[in-house]
Order: structure tokens, then C-alpha cells, then sequence
């Protein structure tokens, strides 16, 4: 199982090649970039609702802080607090990085 | 059981110990992690009352607040939450209270909000939709003090002035800034008025469309028994598959469905929940405009700093399993003292009962049944305690965000999330106080889901089980050169029994009676804080206390009718014929003192022993026996397993004694109940306890839910009989077929 979860890390951690305003989820995303939110997807699921209300709306601004030791969930700060959020969650996410 | 069931049906306002009448009712609402607690603990003090709502598993807290001399306020302590979208009945009740619609609740009068004043965003979406209700709103600016250390500065009346609502800032936990928001309460319940500051910019075709659907289910009012809000048609019809849409859709059906789509269709063409996430974001940017100064640059604090070692891949897990490791070891083993006092107490007490009574039933009743079934009860508050100590201290200074951050990924494989991983650990210890941990799930299907599997981890009182049952059978051979033994190995096997089998069980629990959308795992990491020592001591008292009179009453009386089932119907031709044996050996003057003590101490034994064979025990015991037979199990072990309910380690004194097991040295019991190798089936040569037979009885203890204090615990959690019904009826089942296969798979082996 740990071996599954570090390889779950490294592709949470997104392809080494992350260019600057190019659109990925914010799952993709390393530790240290910061991104601004373009969209959520999945309408009508508790989910979308509550992502927006923790304040993961269109244009605000993301950085990744970590991802948790076991590869998920991963760790992020926006509007000056830290959310913990499932990739799964952050999947839905798009974003367009900042660097 | 008559006490336990009057504590069911709706929580009635009882008054309080305070003799003046509580004038005014106000709500505490904010974000988790606010320092709402601490707030409420230091308006209100002892002044507090525990209870349920009706139907579901939220705890309804009040406490009275004094504000002058002859003002007093009933506070309603509401769950943390950041918005009053729900999706879940339990959800439901914040806004249902705020509305005023929650049966046995009090209309409110004023609304006490607080905030983060370090995050103030995220926590003024909250504040937006408080001050829609029509309510006079109250803003406690709490955590001034770690905003300064940030950075971040809030002129508080330039604030108050853009809301049109007093803002006070406050530092709960230093008490700092309660005097002055005790005066802006006692002013806005005097004036009564709302917040002036304009409501948030939804766009003009959704506003349209809630004042619609208001009007609309306004003519519904007679079908629906109420008068539906502006507020409550503002979440029917954002909240799309939300609780307060399918509340209504239940009640009114298909045809209100499909009007409620038509408007949502004609409210906007992006999904509603964006615009009025939108809107709010917007209108808190707005209000904290000229109020607000942020650092250009974001100030590091010595949170994060601490962070970066806590939730390290390699010394955050290190010091992660240090302190559970700490917690589990408390529970384990410092516990145990106390515990030993307790029960030496009651031992005592018994003692003493039983030699200012004269032989019989009373006396039997009250030793036994209600001093044991007393001691039974209070034997559990030393782990309580501990556990909701390490609980409630882990949760203040912000660790407890943490270890959820960090096991999350373990658990999500059953189906589970992080929070579920401290209950599950302290089940290892003990049930009782794990089962009670629950209640920092939120989600309440996770948390039935625990609550359920939890006591399938071996506790402290399978362990004497165990020891007793290996040391007297299982053979001591050591493989590996002496590195492995068939005796540890064996108690390892079943420790890992119960793990194994949660697995599953949690998978099969949240694929079928818990089956519902996974709820989303978005959670806070709160900056680190010294834990408010105050309000940590008052929860443990809590929980103790709730413990002890909710869940003590079912214990108590289960032990009464288990002890009136194992004394009655006591026949007198047992002790007519034991007394004349008696006579006889005191009368012989062929033994030696220390001889004639002995046998006297055998003849007792063997009085006891045949009591409890003719008990109503042995006669249930006989007539379950066919039942058991294929475990391996006669009528004597069956009965002994029967007697255990009120907790698994009585197994061990009730098999001594119906086997007649003598009197060993303390820690010899092992090599004592070792004779039991000699017990034969009834009327034939063949030994009873045989490998398979002791490894049966093993496994139906490691599974079965023979624990009346945690169906108890699980029956106050719920507060229903539903579940500790289905986890006693699961549990038992699997046990019975656990103990089955092993028997018959040992007996084909050999």
C-alpha cells in the first residue's frame, strides 16, 4: 500500500514541466506553485458547492503548501488559511499557474 | 431500564438552577475553529446544558449568560459550520434553529457571530448569510491576537460602521474584549435592529426568483404546516440537491420539483451556488475594505514553521505515532491504577455490605448485583478521562486537523477519512471512551460506520480472555530459535483478527446501510494554539458525567438482571446439604488447621459453583447447548459465555467458577485454570477443552460484542436503540460463525 501511495504522490505532484500560465487541476500542481482558479467543475454535487464556499471560486488565488506523507491529501493555502482537500477534490479544480 | 428510556423523545427546556427567568435567546454561530467553544465556555461558565436535538445525532448545548444585573440570555451553543447550505438533516439544524423552525428550540432573539479576525474572508461568507435573517446580529472578532502576529489589522469601528452591527473584538481564550461584547448584546437586544449594511449583489433575475419561489411556497403554507422564509427559499433554491429542497420536495412532491427547476432555469445560466458564492465573496471584500490591512507580503508564522516538522513525510509520522503511542499507552496502562482503586473500592464495599447483612437474596443483590454493576460503571471514568483529555487538547491546539491530514489516505481505503483514526486507535484500549471519540466525525455516516467497528478491535478486556485461555492451552512452543512462540503468535494472530476483519466490515457498512455520496473531505488546518486548559478540564467533566448518568443507568441494570439470572432460583437443598458437609469437617479432628481452612475453602467454591449450574443461567445454558455444540462448546461454557454480557472479562471468574477452579496465588491463574485440561463432556470420558475448543472461545471473544458499557456508549451516541441493537446482533453473528470455523477447521486439522 505504501508503495502504491508514493507513486500516488509523485503524480500528485504533476509532470516536472508545469509552464507558467498553462491550465491543469490544482491536483497536478507542486508544492511551492501558486495558481489562480478558473473554474470548478461537477455543478449540482455537494462537492462543487462546497469547494466555492471554502472560497475555491473563479479567480481567487492558490499555493500549494504539501502533500500529506502517504501521497493524499495535499495541503493548500488561499485567502491567508490552509485547506487539506483529497486529490480526488482538488481534481475538479482547474487552474491556471502563476509559477 | 426505566431511567434509561425516559432519557428518549425530545430534549424539554428543564430550568436551569439560576432562579431568574432567562429573558433573551441567542444563537453562537461561527466557522470551525473560531474559538466558538472557548467563547461560549466563558460567557456562560457551569451555567451549561447538554442534550440532543430531536431525530438526529447533534448535540444541543445552552448555557445562560448573565449581562447585567437583571439581564440574563439563554445561549445556544450551534456546530461550527462555513456556510447554511445543508446536505444533511444534521446539517439542517443550524439553519433550523437560526429560523426558528427547530421543534423544542426558542425563537431567537439575536445572533452572537464569530469570526476569525486572521481569516477573515472565508469567515464573513458565513456573516453574510447571518445577517439576511432579520435577526440583530452581534460580530465577535475572536483571535486578534494571532491576526496581529500576521499582520493583519481590523479597525473595528470603521468595521461596525460598514455592517451596520457592532463589532467587538475579542481573545477568548485570555478572556480580553467580554465586557464590551456583553454591553453590544445587551444594546442589541434592547434595539432590536438588524444589520443596515446592504445585502450582497446577487444578480437581479435570481433575485427575482427567491422572492418567486417565496410567494410560491407561502401558498403551500397550509400543506406544509409553516410559513416558509425569504432565507429558507433562498437555500431551496441555490442548494440543488441540498437537505432543505429534499425536505420540501418530500412534502410536496413531483410537481413542486418540476417548477423549482423552471426557476432555477430562469434564476441564471451558471450554476447558482457560483453566483451566490460570487456575490458573498464580493460583499465580505466590500465590508472589509476600509476596515481591513493586510502585509503586501504574507507574514510566515511560527505555525507554519511548526508545520513544516509536523507534517514532515518522515519526523511528522514519527512524532505522529509517538503520540499516539502516548495516548494508547495512557489509556492502557495509567489508567490502570485508578481502575484498581476503583474496583478495590467497590470490592471493599461489598465486603463490608456482606458482613452487616445476613445470607441472602438482599444481600447477594446489593453485593452483586448493584455495588459490582456501581463499580462497573465508574471502573471506566479514569479512560474516559485520559482519552478526552489527549481528545480535547489535541483538538484546541490544532493537532487533531493534523493527524486526520496525515492518516487520511489509510483510511480512505475502507471508505473512511482521517478523523475516524483516534477512535479506532483507542479501541485498542478500551470501546467506552472510543466510542464516545466519535463525535469529532462530522460526517455522521463515517461516524456510524466507526462507532461500529470500532469494538471489533481487541480491548484491555479481551486481554485476560486471552492470557488465561493461552496460558492453560496452547502448547509453549517456540520456533525460529526461540525467536517465535506459538503462545505469542497466537495472541498476535487474534489482535490482527479484529483489524482484518473491520476492513471489510467498514467496506460492507458504507457500500450498503451507509451507502450515500461521499461527502467532501475539505478541512481547516488551524494555526497551532496553547490549548484553553479551562475549557479542556470542562469538557472532560463532560463527557464523564455524561457517561456515568447516561450510559451508567443501562449498565447498572444490566447487571442486576444478569446477577438475578445467575442467583435465582437458588435452591435450599444446595446449602442444607453443604452446611452438614461444613459440620462434618469442622467437627473431624483428623486435619491439621491449615488443611481444614483449605477444604473449607473448596467445600465454598464447590457451594458456588453448584448454584450456578442450577441457576437460571445453567437452565438457559442446557437449552442453548445444541446450539453451541458445534463450536465445541457444552452447556457450561456456553452459560459462562451467556453470563459475560455485561463485559468479556467476566468469562474468566464465571468459568472458575463453574468449573470449580480453586483459589490460586495471584498470578498463577494460568497454571490454575490449566486443571480445566480435566474437565470432561458431562457423562462421558471425553476431555472438553481441547486446542480447537480454547481457540473457539478465543475467536467468539475477539468478535463478539459481549460489552454492555459500549452497546450503552453506542446507544448514548446515537441516541437510538437501533444501533447498539444492530452492532450487538452483527457482531455476535460473526463472532458465532468466527468461533464455528475455527473449531470445526481446528478438528480437521487434528
Amino acid at each position: 500500500m505504501s508503495l502504491n501511495s508514493r507513486k500516488g504522490a509523485a503524480s500528485g505532484r504533476g509532470p516536472a514541466l508545469s509552464v507558467k500560465g498553462e491550465m491543469q487541476n490544482l491536483a497536478q500542481l507542486k508544492p511551492g506553485q501558486c495558481a489562480t482558479v478558473t473554474v470548478v467543475t461537477g455543478a449540482g454535487s455537494a462537492l462543487y458547492q462546497r469547494l466555492l464556499e471554502m472560497g475555491l471560486y473563479e479567480g481567487a488565488e492558490v499555493r500549494v503548501v504539501r502533500f500529506a506523507p502517504l501521497g493524499d491529501p495535499m495541503e493548500i493555502v488561499l485567502h491567508g488559511y490552509n485547506l487539506s482537500l483529497r486529490k480526488a477534490e482538488a481534481a475538479s479544480v482547474q487552474v491556471e499557474v502563476r509559477g | 431500564m426505566r431511567a434509561a428510556v425516559s432519557l428518549e423523545g425530545p430534549p424539554v427546556p428543564v430550568p436551569h438552577k439560576v432562579s431568574r427567568a432567562a429573558l433573551y435567546t441567542v444563537a453562537v454561530i461561527g466557522n470551525p475553529n473560531t474559538g466558538k467553544s472557548t467563547l461560549f465556555n466563558a460567557l456562560t461558565g457551569l451555567r451549561q446544558r447538554v442534550g440532543n436535538y430531536p431525530g438526529v445525532t447533534v448535540e444541543r448545548k445552552t448555557g445562560r449568560a448573565q449581562l447585567d444585573k437583571e439581564t440574563w440570555v439563554e445561549l445556544v451553543d450551534l456546530p461550527g459550520t462555513y456556510s447554511l447550505a445543508a446536505r444533511s438533516p444534521d446539517e439542517m439544524i443550524v439553519a433550523d434553529v437560526l429560523l426558528g423552525q427547530q421543534q423544542g428550540a426558542r425563537a431567537l432573539d439575536a445572533i452572537l457571530a464569530i469570526a476569525d479576525a486572521s481569516n477573515p474572508e472565508r469567515n464573513f461568507y458565513l456573516l453574510s448569510q447571518l445577517c439576511e435573517l432579520g435577526l440583530p446580529v452581534v460580530v465577535a472578532l475572536n483571535m486578534t491576537d494571532v491576526a496581529e502576529h500576521r499582520g493583519i489589522l481590523i479597525d473595528t469601528h470603521k468595521l461596525s460602521g460598514a455592517l451596520g452591527t457592532p463589532v467587538v473584538a475579542i481573545c477568548a481564550h485570555k478572556g480580553t474584549g467580554l465586557e464590551a461584547l456583553r454591553e453590544a448584546l445587551l444594546q442589541i437586544l434592547l434595539k432590536k435592529r438588524p444589520p443596515a449594511a446592504p445585502r450582497p449583489e446577487f444578480p437581479a433575475p435570481m433575485q427575482r426568483q427567491v422572492a418567486a419561489l417565496h410567494d410560491e411556497l407561502l401558498l403551500h403554507a397550509q400543506r406544509l404546516g409553516r410559513e416558509v422564509s425569504q432565507p429558507e427559499a433562498f437555500r431551496v433554491l441555490v442548494d440543488t440537491g441540498g437537505y432543505a429542497e429534499r425536505r420540501l420536495q418530500n412534502a410536496l412532491g413531483n410537481g413542486f420539483q418540476q417548477s423549482l427547476e423552471a426557476h432555477r432555469g430562469l434564476a441564471s445560466r451558471i450554476p447558482l451556488p457560483a453566483e451566490e458564492v460570487r456575490a458573498r465573496y464580493a460583499w465580505a471584500k466590500r465590508v472589509l475594505a476600509g476596515a481591513l490591512t493586510r502585509p503586501a507580503q504574507p507574514l510566515s508564522s511560527p505555525s507554519d514553521g511548526l508545520d513544516k516538522v509536523l507534517t514532515h513525510r518522515f519526523f511528522g509520522t514519527l512524532i505522529f505515532a509517538a503520540s499516539m503511542l502516548l495516548i494508547f499507552q495512557s489509556i492502557f496502562c495509567w489508567a490502570r491504577p485508578v481502575m484498581d482503586l476503583i474496583s478495590g473500592v467497590f470490592d471493599a464495599l461489598a465486603a463490608g455490605v456482606g458482613r452487616h447483612l445476613s445470607e441472602g437474596a438482599l444481600r447477594s443483590l446489593l453485593c452483586h448485583g448493584v455495588l459490582g454493576g456501581i463499580g462497573g460503571v465508574l471502573v471506566f471514568l479514569p479512560q474516559i478521562c485520559i482519552l478526552f483529555f489527549f481528545v480535547a487538547v489535541l483538538e484546541d491546539c490544532g493537532y487533531m486537523a493534523r493527524a486526520a491530514f496525515l492518516m487520511d489516505r489509510l483510511l480512505a481505503c475502507v471508505g473512511l477519512s482521517g478523523k475516524s483514526f483516534i477512535p479506532m486507535l483507542s479501541g485498542f484500549a478500551c470501546s467506552v471512551p472510543a466510542v464516545m471519540a466519535t463525535r469529532t466525525i462530522e460526517n455522521r455516516r463515517d461516524r456510524l460506520t466507526t462507532m461500529l467497528i470500532t469494538p471489533l478491535m481487541s480491548c484491555s478486556a479481551r486481554l485476560p480472555v486471552y492470557t488465561i485461555m493461552i496460558g492453560a492451552f496452547i502448547p509453549a512452543s517456540t520456533y525460529a530459535g526461540g525467536w517465535l512462540s506459538l503462545r505469542g503468535l497466537t495472541l498476535f494472530a487474534l489482535y490482527s483478527l479484529g483489524i482484518l476483519v473491520a476492513v471489510p466490515v467498514a467496506w460492507l457498512l458504507k457500500s450498503t446501510l451507509l451507502r450515500g455520496e461521499t461527502p467532501p473531505f475539505l478541512f481547516e488546518l488551524p494555526s497551532y494554539q496553547i490549548p484553553d486548559w479551562k475549557g479542556v478540564a470542562l469538557r472532560v467533566f463532560e463527557r464523564g458525567k455524561a457517561f456515568v448518568l447516561r450510559a451508567g443507568t443501562i449498565i447498572l441494570a444490566v447487571s442486576i438482571v444478569v446477577w438475578a439470572l445467575s442467583y435465582f432460583p437458588h435452591p435450599t437443598g444446595i446449602a442444607a446439604r453443604h452446611a452438614a458437609a461444613r459440620a462434618n469437617l469442622e467437627r473431624s479432628g483428623a486435619l491439621l488447621d491449615e488443611e481444614r481452612a483449605a477444604q473449607l475453602t473448596a467445600l465454598e467454591k464447590a457451594e458456588t459453583g453448584e448454584y450456578l449450574r442450577q441457576s437460571y443461567f445453567g437452565r438457559i445454558g442446557h437449552a442453548v447447548e445444541p446450539l453451541f455444540k458445534p463450536l465445541g462448546w457444552d452447556w457450561r461454557i456456553s452459560m459462562s459465555a451467556l453470563a459475560s454480557f455485561p463485559a468479556r472479562e467476566v468469562i474468566v471468574a464465571t468459568l472458575g467458577t463453574v468449573f470449580n477452579v480453586n483459589e490460586a496465588p495471584s498470578g498463577q491463574a494460568e497454571k490454575q485454570y490449566a486443571s480445566l485440561r480435566n474437565v470432561t463432556w458431562t457423562g462421558s470420558s471425553r476431555p472438553l477443552f481441547t486446542v480447537p475448543v480454547a481457540l473457539s472461545i478465543m475467536v467468539f471473544f475477539a468478535l463478539c460484542s459481549q460489552c454492555a458499557a459500549t452497546l450503552a456508549a453506542i446507544r448514548r451516541e446515537t441516541n437510538s436503540w437501533r444501533w447498539p441493537l444492530f452492532s450487538f446482533s452483527y457482531m455476535t453473528a460473526l463472532a458465532y460463525l468466527g468461533a464455528l470455523a475455527t473449531y470445526q477447521v481446528g478438528m480437521w486439522l487434528g
